[in-house]
């Protein structure tokens, strides 16, 4: 006898759990999609907060127009994916000290910043390792290529044709 | 005219009419089945055929045609396509029967329900040749599910049926309807609970749709009896297919839901709206439960539905005897 109440009860709950079931796809039917209707619709910039594409430089926030970049090739050195190069031009030149001593100086310049994004799996070490805080992820998703070259970035060109800076 | 040549002409007519009306019914499915599962994942579904993707399924239907008719080199070429020309050529016999109001029957059979469980029972024979023709693994465990499922379920059906038909006194389903009332406490869903459960879970084994699509079981068996079918082949299945989910809507809706019958204005609206609720909810189920196992889907049969629609056929007996 305790087993047929045990199956009749195991039964109930099985048909009970059907309509639960139902329960839970009816109200997501009815729910607002997630999802746009991409080509024709984009979401908006809030969606795209925190989203990692390629890195990109930031200004310096007193005059929005140079960026603090030293070329120190931290960011080069810390990624794993060897996907950026830096083009940096030495210049040495000699200085005189207040004591009357010369010193050589060694100016480092930036030419080019170069990322394959290709090859990036957005870890965001280069970001964490810049010692000036001057590195950030771009959240632009849209991208789209023929070839492998198109994604290439010079992303200091991008900063000096984004910020006019030249 | 003489009444044979009008008969003639009337079948005819009417044949016409169900295969536009399978067309149609076969885009209207398709095109539901997809919004509703893009709804219930919080997706948009089709939407760039057409307002809404609307158009989606003629442009999947024109694909599906001008695809190239591949044979796989050791099938045998004649059950390989005897069997979705099979699977479709049953399908428009089942309409004949189906009284959709009672100006809209092509045949007035006396044994209406008979004709469709007979000509029901022709796809399982479809998928069966199909599997086997193949000469692929898949396909041919996908035949045997099928071949044992349907058995398995014709039994219950059976049962059902023949409570309603002790109930009524009659095979024929424009009878078996005139014999319910326009509201809902006048139809045979009140009398027969039990029965309509049994039907409806039946049913959906029988058509080998989803929580009981082994046969075609994707996760397992690729797609199962449709391995090695492309373009109108699968085609000629899937317009089977949903055919038979509207066959099926429409016997439930005759045997328990009072067919054309309405509260007010009985005629063929309240068979339609009683039909695609159904097939709604049908369609619904797909995307709300998971597939069984195969020991579960024959334990269901053999150990709930038929002892069930035994007990049920024959208090139905009793009940009919006594008043």
């Amino acid at each position: 006898m305790a087993t047929i109440t045990k199956e009749i009860k195991e039964i109930l709950k099985g048909i009970k759990s059907l309509f639960v079931g139902m329960k839970i796809t009816g109200k997501y039917m009815i729910k607002p999609k997630v999802t746009v209707n991409y080509p024709w619709k984009t979401v908006g910039k809030e969606a795209l907060e925190g989203f990692r594409m390629v890195i990109q430089l930031v200004p310096v926030p007193a005059n929005g127009k140079s960026h603090k970049c030293i070329a120190c090739g931290m960011c080069a050195r810390s990624c794993p994916s060897n996907c950026i190069k830096l083009d940096v031009k030495q210049t040495v030149e000699e200085i005189e000290l207040p004591d009357g001593k010369k010193k050589k100086k060694v100016n480092k310049n930036l030419e080019g910043f170069y990322v394959d994004f290709s090859l990036c799996s957005v870890c965001g070490l280069c970001v964490e390792v810049c010692p000036t805080k001057t590195l950030t992820f771009s959240n632009y998703p849209y991208i789209v290529g023929t070839t492998r070259n198109d994604f290439v970035y010079n992303i200091l060109e991008d900063f000096n044709k984004r910020y006019g800076k030249e | 005219m003489s009444g044979v040549e009008w008969t003639f002409i009337k079948i005819v007519i009417g044949m016409l009419l169900i295969l536009g009306f399978i067309a149609f019914n076969a885009i209207l499915l398709g095109y539901g089945e997809r919004k509703i599962s893009g709804f219930i994942q919080g997706r948009l579904g089709p939407y760039a055929v057409g307002p809404h993707g609307s158009l989606q399924m003629m442009v999947d239907m024109v694909k599906l045609m001008t695809k190239q008719i591949i044979t796989p080199k050791k099938a045998d070429g004649f059950l390989f396509w005897t069997a979705p020309i099979l699977s479709f050529m049953s399908v428009p016999v089942l309409f004949m029967v189906i009284p959709f109001s009672p100006s809209f029957t092509v045949i007035n059979s006396g044994l209406g329900i008979v004709i469709i469980l007979a000509f029901s029972g022709l796809n399982v024979l479809a998928l069966c040749i199909g599997g086997l023709g193949s000469n692929n693994k898949w396909s041919l465990l996908g035949a045997a599910r099928a071949v044992s499922q349907f058995i398995a379920f014709e039994v219950p059906i059976l049962l059902v049926v023949l409570s309603i038909t002790l109930m009524t006194g009659t095979l024929s389903l424009s009878e078996i309807i005139s014999k319910q009332g326009g509201f809902p406490w006048q139809w045979n869903i009140v009398l027969q609970p039990i029965a309509f459960v049994i039907m409806f879970v039946a049913s959906l084994a029988e058509m080998n749709r989803v929580p009981f699509d082994l046969p075609e079981g994707e996760s397992e068996l690729t797609a199962g009896y449709s391995t090695e079918y492309g373009g109108m082949g699968f085609g000629l299945f899937v317009l089977a297919e949903y055919t038979h989910i509207v066959v099926a809507s429409s016997v439930i809706t005759t045997l328990f839901l009072g067919g054309w019958k309405g509260p007010v204005f009985s005629g063929i609206w309240w068979f339609l709206l009683k039909m695609y609720i159904l097939c709604f909810i049908i369609l619904w189920i797909r995307w709300a439960f998971p597939r069984v196992r195969f020991d579960q889907l024959l334990n269901l049969s053999w150990k709930y539905l038929i002892p069930a629609g035994i007990f049920n056929l024959l208090a139905t007996a009793l009940l009919v005897k006594l008043f």
